[in-house]
């Protein structure tokens, strides 16, 4: 009788033992592959407009995927509006005329936005720099690489073409005029107000889609990761490709980063950037990289390139440009990080 | 204590070494993502990339660059565009990517689970 009690006891263990695996094996599955596992509702797009890589990640009740394609379409639509090497572009319009030159609303706001953010930083955001520019060699992305230091006298004279005081706006007749032979280039204001643009449609068509929106570097976001989570940005190291010297977290706004180590040519050991300082013509020299998180892409983009111009005054920068709505992370020239007080807040995991 | 009374019967050791099997089958799957390199011209996938080694990269009979992949980090080398960013970005891990604007050249290293960095800012 005893016999039979311990041969009844042992098959009861063994039954629960197996149940026991038999559980924790489909749960290590569904965990694996439910959570662990990417989420099927996100759509990713990636394309070239703006000049550069563009990533659309979204996720939408009413269509992943075509709303993807409806973001790209507007991203693409601003940058043929907006790029001063398409002649058939406004900004080509506007500076090829002595004159004035009606425009339409979006471009008339645009060309205010950048006006306001230029009087903000004292001019180190200067959306009048297309003389310049054009003078350094860094217009063209496609063609020749630039490998000449314009003389101290060719700098002189283009920085005489240069300033917001030779922008003229006519609110009245919704017109404008560029003085003394100024050029436009919106590079540092433009793929911000793409990526605005991109986060309205996207909210037109589906207030409740989620994802984010990145056009070399600059992020939109357009809701938090699943519903609730927020998404993880990495800040690349200026001076190691694959390295991150930060990690930010947001649910919501925009991240735009300058840096020198895109666009630049080197001669004797000097290296020569695309990020130009109004004040003195020649690339601008203290930071080497600046990242702004803001609530917009149009604050976060002519931030980081207001910053970047800035760099030597860094103590300015991560004070002030908060005040300005964009909190700052700056790599200095010696390898320092200096950041806004409030970058912490971004800083941590919600 | 015979045989039969044993805690576990050999169908038993069966489904427990199939079940981690199935375990062990589903997070190799997952895992073996973390080393492949997926190159896109023009927005359509060129190349899928598992294996180190040098893979030179053409576009129509066109040569664009040479992609280096050491089976840890991917770069590029030798590139016909003008700026050269795409080598000036130097090499790369699980999560970037490399880009190339005039040649539309996407260089993306698949990282190893949706964990860690969604995008980089630079």
């Amino acid at each position: 009788m005893r016999q039979k009690d311990s041969k009844n006891l042992l098959k009861l263990d063994r039954r629960i033992l197996l149940a026991a695996v038999s559980l924790v094996s489909v749960v290590l599955i569904i965990f694996l592959t439910s959570f662990l596992k990417s989420p099927p509702s996100y759509y990713e797009l990636t394309g070239f407009t703006l000049g550069t890589y563009c990533r659309i990640v979204v996720s939408s009740k009413k269509g992943s995927k075509v709303l993807a394609q409806v973001i790209f379409n507007e991203l693409d639509r601003i940058y043929k509006k907006f790029n001063p090497n398409d002649p058939a572009s406004v900004i080509s319009r506007i500076n090829a005329s002595n004159d004035w030159v009606d425009i339409d609303e979006e471009t008339f706001v645009l060309l205010d936005a950048a006006v306001r953010l230029s009087k903000l930083t004292n001019g180190a955001f200067d959306p009048t720099l297309g003389e310049l520019i054009r003078l350094w060699g860094f217009d063209k992305i496609a063609e020749t690489i630039p490998s000449r230091v314009p003389s101290p006298k060719e700098i002189e004279e283009a920085l005489k073409h240069a300033g917001t005081d030779k922008l003229e706006l006519d609110f009245q007749r919704r017109r404008v005029r560029l003085l003394n032979g100024a050029k436009l280039d919106l590079g540092g204001i433009a793929k911000g107000y793409a990526l605005d643009r991109a986060y309205q449609v996207a909210k037109e068509v589906d207030k409740d889609c989620t994802g984010f929106v990145e056009a070399g570097g600059d992020i939109r976001i357009l809701g938090p990761k699943f519903g609730s989570r927020p998404w993880v940005i990495g800040v690349r190291n200026p001076r190691q490709g694959d390295a991150v010297i930060a990690y930010l977290y947001l649910t919501s706004g925009a991240v735009a980063t300058s840096g020198d180590y895109e666009r630049y040519f080197e001669i004797g050991g000097v290296r020569y950037h695309h990020i130009l300082d109004p004040r003195t013509g020649f690339p601008a020299r203290g930071a080497i990289s600046v990242t702004v998180v803001a609530d917009n892409a149009v604050t976060a983009d002519a931030l980081s390139t207001a910053g970047f111009v800035m760099g030597t005054e860094w103590e300015y920068v991560v004070l002030e440009f908060p005040k300005f709505g964009g909190n700052v992370l700056m790599v200095t020239e010696d390898g320092s990080i200096r950041r806004s007080p409030a970058m912490a807040v971004y800083e941590q995991t919600r | 204590m015979n045989k039969r009374d044993k805690l576990f019967k050999k169908r038993d050791l069966f489904l427990i070494i199939s079940l981690v099997a199935v375990f062990l089958g589903l997070y190799w799957g997952r895992t073996r993502d973390a080393q492949t390199v997926e190159i896109f011209v023009g927005g359509k996938l060129s190349m899928r990339i598992r294996t180190a080694g040098s893979y030179e990269l053409y576009d129509g009979g066109k040569y664009l660059m040479k992609v280096i992949f050491d089976g840890q980090k991917v770069h590029v080398e030798d590139a016909n565009c003008p700026l050269k960013i795409c080598e000036k970005t130097g090499r790369v891990g699980p999560g970037g990517v490399i880009i190339c604007v005039p040649n539309k050249v996407l260089i993306k290293f698949r990282k190893i689970s949706s964990e860690g960095v969604d995008v980089m800012t630079w």
